[in-house]
């Protein structure tokens, strides 16, 4: 019987090991992690990248997708949230329109982003 | 004597089995997940999204301290030799003009020569520093906007100020699609600022299609923008514009749902 129970402890010994070692001296490190898995600081990065390349290239499409990656049910409204949050903060208008050029084009808009919509005066 | 013998074999037996079960629970049934990862661990073809992504946004807003601190989170890929390489392989595979040319700008302005640099970027630009401070006589590369205020001193060596930079002068701070059925569609509506953001007119602009090209300068119609000029395009040509040395491309009236394009593009002069 007392044999039994050292084997028992030995086993719950060799758990304990394996356990640790496996969770904090070798974890499974994951090398192919998705953008959604990013630190929110990047992620918040991630989308002003996005607004940035479509402002440079206008391709709509490509927006949409690199936003899908973040895995939101609705990317225009995390966009419309950025671009109102940086028009408060004041610290780059442009940076804030385009934000909210890349949200009205997802069909997200609000009174805070609409003067920074005013179409582009056509050449008489 | 036997019966110890088996003891520490089980044991050992013992030990082994709690460490499999202990291994397979830590690493297969419920392993460390990292939530808050860098983009260096992102999948591959992601990370390569990224650092284009990275390049868009520095050709857009010029900001080479920010661009080092997103590319030092990147690792390896975003090394310079790395991004010059991307920048080759995406213009040997025929890549969006745009991010070719952003990702050999970004390389190249971090000290790395491509191939895609020399089919996208202007040699030998000529540039000066923003703000000439001794200077006798306009040299002949400055841009016409550049206007010497200084009135040299007999005492002043004179030194030309500017540097070999093969940075163009300008960057493409926005370029926008515009559909509209109006009188002004069609048009490429462009603006040359300084780096302040002001209309600078007397800027030359360039703008090239398939057998045929067009000079003019900022500023022909002042009453809309000091800066401002632009340009009607004929439907199905796909145009270039080209202001010292930055270029954007694949300019046309297509692509509009209902409509014709008009394209807004604000070009402005590096600090």
């Amino acid at each position: 019987m007392r044999k039994m129970l050292i084997i028992a402890l030995v086993i719950l010994l060799g758990l304990a090991l394996g356990l640790t070692y496996g969770w904090l001296v070798n974890p499974v490190a994951y090398t192919d992690t998705e953008i959604v898995d990013l630190k929110e600081a990047y992620q918040i990065d991630y989308v002003l990248m996005v607004s940035d390349a479509y402002a440079l290239t206008g391709d709509l499409d490509a927006a949409r997708e690199r936003l899908s990656y973040l895995k939101v049910s609705d990317p225009a409204s995390i966009v419309l949230f950025q671009a109102e949050s940086a028009l408060a903060a004041g610290t780059d208008e442009a940076q804030a329109s385009r934000l909210a050029r890349l949200a009205a084009a997802l069909g997200a808009s609000s009174p805070a982003i609409s003067p920074y919509l005013t179409p582009t005066p056509a050449a008489p | 004597m036997p019966e110890q013998k088996f003891f520490w074999i089980g044991l050992a037996a013992a030990l082994i089995a709690g460490l499999s079960l202990g291994l397979t629970y830590a690493w297969l049934i419920n392993p460390v997940e990292y939530y808050d990862s860098d983009p260096l661990d992102l999948r591959a073809d992601l990370r390569e999204d990224y650092v284009v992504l990275v390049a868009l946004s520095y050709s857009l807003n010029g900001d080479l301290a920010q661009t080092q601190t997103r590319l030092s989170s990147l690792g390896q890929a975003g090394a310079p030799q790395a991004i010059a390489s991307l920048a080759d392989k995406l213009y040997r595979a025929g890549g969006h003009a745009e991010t070719v040319r952003a990702l050999a700008l970004l390389a190249h302005d971090l000290g790395v020569q491509s191939e895609a640099a020399v089919a996208h970027l202007p040699t030998n630009t000529p540039t000066v520093t923003p703000t000439p401070t001794i200077t006798s006589t306009p040299l002949p590369t400055t841009p016409p906007t550049a206007t010497p205020t200084t009135v040299p001193t007999p005492t002043s060596t004179l030194q030309a100020t500017s540097t070999p930079d093969a940075r163009p002068p300008y960057r493409l701070v926005e370029q926008r699609q515009v559909c509209s059925d109006s009188d002004g569609a069609g048009l490429i509506q462009i603006y040359v600022q300084d780096a302040e953001g002001q209309g600078l007119p007397n800027v030359e602009v360039q703008v090239s299609w398939e057998g045929g090209q067009d000079r003019f300068f900022s500023g022909l119609k002042p009453e809309i923008d000091p800066g401002y000029t632009d340009f009607q395009m004929s439907p199905g040509t796909v145009y270039d514009v080209v202001v010292w040395g930055m270029q954007t491309g694949d300019i046309s009236t297509e692509g509009c749902a209902a409509g014709v394009a008009s394209w807004h593009l604000v070009f402005r002069r590096r600090e």
